[in-house]
């Protein structure tokens, strides 16, 4: 286009005044079938924002499962030693927007921040049941405990864990550094390792008691899931 | 296009942070003048939704400010925000756009803009970490801008802007309030004194003086020193 072109153009159609851009687009906006955001619109304006370590850990955790399948027994417990630390990562990335200021921001969003941080669990945690369900079967198949007692081998470590930072991350000092789930994950781990050799504990006789304190953690869980959403009132500044 | 703010009060345990304030805000620029403490903070909080009053009202054309709806057409400004470490301006400005509901092509179109509305097209891919103070600032306006707000609210927007920056985001915020409602919080008269069509005047969470303001009132600075002589 030549510039006399251009110029005629700008001339006979002068530039609309500014001000007014910012009303015309939200009337438009507003005659548009614009709707509620759904659960999916707002899975995915997370999923792409949750860091590559919580996958990573996942993954290690399913190669360890996958490499030790014939070491029996003992890909069992370092499985389970693993996933205190996939549970502590996955809490402190949906969490993490306290300890960097970007509450209050994402707060005030269409998704809000209680939908973020739904998000970010829908996300995590739909991964993390279908790796448990996983882990249970591939290690279960050669673990001599069967698939039900590898499940709750392993997924009682991730539940306290997870349950345990939660609590922390809701406190001031939690929020602001991630040193209190690293703490939770190093502590459950051990004890993990520790109890390993008590084989009486793995007795068929006592599986009934890990189903149990499974239950009650599952429901520990999900009380702190709740707690978490509870949003918090910011203290006096 | 009416913010209606109806005796609201917050009350930390023996602590009245604001106390039964009532104001209804329309098109324009209002001005929330108070010392550190006043209460300002609190109430822009409660105003945006994310600290519920003890007791009162926030309705906006109706709309509750708990409601998507009020969300959809707010923005906002904290006194302090943060960022991800892994974000560049451009990322922060793009995760934004996503949680106010814009596609991603609308998102591009309008992050672009913002940044050359807030002049930093030249570091938009830059870590916010290596930004100045100033420059995370206008990084903070640009977000509240994302969804062409018709509720602006911005506590301290000036905290770590330069004299031009100042004059430069005085005269954004003087357009915007053309068309939107914006209350901006300040304890710096000349922030507000010629943009400002109306004031507020906080003093321990209690309106001392609202009212709107002209050049022929005289000068706010010395109607605001009078009134908080003895803060000052």
């Amino acid at each position: 286009m030549s510039k006399d072109i251009r110029k005629m153009m700008a001339d006979a159609a002068p530039k609309p005044d500014s001000t007014k851009k910012d009303a015309f687009i939200r009337m438009y906006r507003e005659k548009s079938e614009q709707t509620e955001l759904s659960v999916f619109d707002i899975i995915k304006s997370q999923f792409t924002y949750i860091k590559l370590p919580v996958w990573l850990i996942s993954i290690a955790a399913l190669i360890v499962a996958i490499f030790g399948i014939n070491l029996n027994r003992e890909t069992v417990f370092v499985v389970a030693a693993i996933m205190p630390f996939v549970s502590a990562v996955a809490v402190f990335d949906s969490m993490r927007s306290g300890m960097y200021g970007m509450d209050e921001l994402e707060g005030v969003t269409r998704i809000s921040g209680r939908g973020i941080l739904l998000a970010r669990f829908i996300c995590i945690g739909a991964v993390h049941i279908a790796l448990l369900l996983v882990l249970s079967m591939v290690v279960g198949s050669s673990s001599g405990y069967g698939y039900a007692m590898t499940g709750a081998i392993i997924t009682l470590p991730y539940l306290i864990s997870s349950i345990a930072s939660m609590i922390i991350e809701r406190t001031e000092i939690g929020r602001k550094n991630a040193f209190g789930c690293i703490l939770v994950s190093v502590m459950t781990s051990v004890m993990i390792l520790a109890i390993k050799d008590e084989k009486a504990l793995f007795a068929a006789k006592y599986r009934w008691i890990w189903f149990v304190m499974l239950a009650v953690f599952v429901a520990l869980e999900c009380i702190q899931i709740k707690k978490t959403f509870r949003l918090e009132e910011y203290q006096w500044n | 296009m009416e913010l209606k703010i109806d005796r609201i009060t917050k009350q930390y345990k023996n602590k009245i942070a604001v106390d039964r304030l009532s104001f209804t805000l329309g098109k324009g620029v209002t001005g929330l003048l108070g010392a550190n403490g006043a209460g300002k903070t609190t109430l822009m909080r409660m105003i945006c939704g994310i600290l519920v009053p003890t007791s009162g009202d926030i309705t906006y054309d109706g709309a509750s400010v708990s409601e998507e709806r009020y969300r959809d057409v707010l923005g906002y400004l904290p006194q302090d925000f943060g960022y991800y470490p892994e974000f560049s301006g451009r990322d922060f400005l793009m995760y934004f756009s996503a949680l106010k509901g814009l596609d991603k092509k609308a998102a591009r179109a309008r992050t672009e803009e913002l940044l050359g509305v807030v002049g930093l097209s030249d570091v938009a891919s830059k870590k916010i970490k290596t930004y100045s103070g100033g420059m995370k600032q206008r990084l903070g306006i640009a977000q509240a801008l994302i969804n062409r707000p018709e509720v602006l609210i911005l506590d301290e927007p000036t905290a770590g802007l330069d004299p031009k920056e100042r004059v430069r985001f005085r005269n954004l915020i003087e357009e915007i309030g053309k068309n939107s409602i914006v209350l901006l919080s300040t304890h710096i008269v000349s922030d507000i004194e010629h943009i400002a069509d109306k004031v507020i005047m906080m003093r321990s969470g209690e309106i001392i003086w609202q009212g709107p303001w002209g050049e022929e009132d005289g000068s706010l600075e010395d109607f605001y020193l009078k009134e908080f002589g003895e803060e000052n």
